[in-house]
């Protein structure tokens, strides 16, 4: 499966109250092109830092749910996160992360992904639930099963390195973001 | 000034999210968040971590306060500027003025003497909180925060929040 139809699936599943921070570069550029919704915040740059973010969110928001979609070179950017979000427990922080190893973005350099048990690092941090998965139906099925049950969940979701070409890069300025993503509070 | 006053004024001034990396100058403060209920502290791991948090926290309607060493600043100069800096999000940034009083600690002495550059060439806000800080002119830093929307720096010197 490529990223992008990964986001379409993983999105088709969620409630339009949910909040998605996206890490930057290809995740923000492909979730925009398929499916653009005011809870969902771009980070155009600061990588690693999407689920930093997240969790600024979820402990402000206890009942919002927050999704944030990483990428595996992001993950290995800052290790230091997981290990927070491990052990400050938000119960509503759902982790996915597109891991394609390799850094998309930039020309496709490998990142160390393939040679780390990411899904085992956040285990061991202190995520309540941690996944691989490779597939629409693994998907559905983890995903369903987790969905109700207290986070923080992690979930790597295995994906193509293909990037897809047809995905611009968004047409909006980060005070855009901003205000779109606060407005959508007060709706 | 006292640590306990200082957290007041914070917490006064409705500032309720507070994250950061220790450091030595900060230890009375620190020891008092634990105790405070209105103003929720996330210790971090790392300053740029703590840069992300605040940034999540104020797009959740809270009032962010960060501290760290301004060793930490030259860590995390990148976050403030991909995320506050071009967002427009507000912040209080509480920056340990290290190497200046430090004489002996070579560590300190470099990113000290550089620190108020950095502010200077970013065009970010500061000023130095040298033993006492006046209710008004917090009040004044406050508002600049705000009217800005964007990150104001307060550099601790030693001894100073006791």
């Amino acid at each position: 499966m490529n990223r992008l139809e990964a986001i379409k699936l993983i999105t088709s599943h969620l409630s339009k109250d949910d909040v998605i921070v996206h890490a930057n570069g290809a995740i923000s550029r492909e979730s925009f092109y398929c499916n653009n919704r005011k809870k969902n915040f771009y980070l155009l740059g600061s990588m690693g830092l999407a689920s930093s973010v997240g969790l600024g969110i979820a402990m402000s928001k206890p009942r919002q749910k927050v999704f944030v979609f990483d990428g595996d070179g992001n993950i290995l950017m800052g290790f230091g996160n997981l290990a927070m979000i491990g052990t400050l427990k938000p119960e509503n922080f759902f982790h996915f992360v597109l891991d394609n190893e390799v850094y998309g973005t930039t020309g496709n350099q490998p990142t160390l992904s393939p040679e780390i048990d990411l899904v085992g690092i956040a285990r061991a941090s202190g995520y309540r639930s941690s996944h691989r998965i490779h597939s629409s139906n693994e998907f559905i099925n983890t995903f369903s099963r987790i969905n109700t049950q207290p986070g923080p969940h992690f979930i790597l979701f295995k994906v193509d390195a293909q990037v897809n070409s047809e995905c611009p890069r968004l047409p909006f300025t980060a005070d855009q973001i901003k205000e779109r993503f606060l407005d959508s509070f007060s709706e | 000034m006292k640590a306990l006053d200082f957290v007041n004024l914070l917490r006064k001034k409705g500032f309720n999210f507070i994250t950061g990396v220790p450091c030595s100058y900060f230890t009375p403060m620190i020891k008092l968040l634990a105790q405070e209920r209105s103003l929720s502290h996330f210790p971090a791991v790392r300053e740029d971590i703590a840069v992300g948090m605040s940034a999540g926290a104020f797009l959740s309607g809270k009032l962010p306060v960060i501290y760290m060493q301004n060793s930490g600043l030259g860590y995390s100069l990148e976050a403030f500027a991909s995320i506050h800096m071009i967002y427009h999000i507000p912040a209080l940034v509480l920056i340990s003025f290290r190497g200046p009083q430090d004489q002996g600690m070579e560590e300190h002495q470099i990113m000290g003497k550089h620190t108020e550059d950095i502010f200077k060439s970013f065009s970010l806000d500061y000023s130095i909180l040298d033993k006492d800080i006046d209710p008004k002119a917090f009040t004044a830093i406050k508002g600049t925060m705000l009217k800005k929307k964007l990150p104001y720096f307060l550099l601790i010197n030693k001894e100073s929040l006791v």
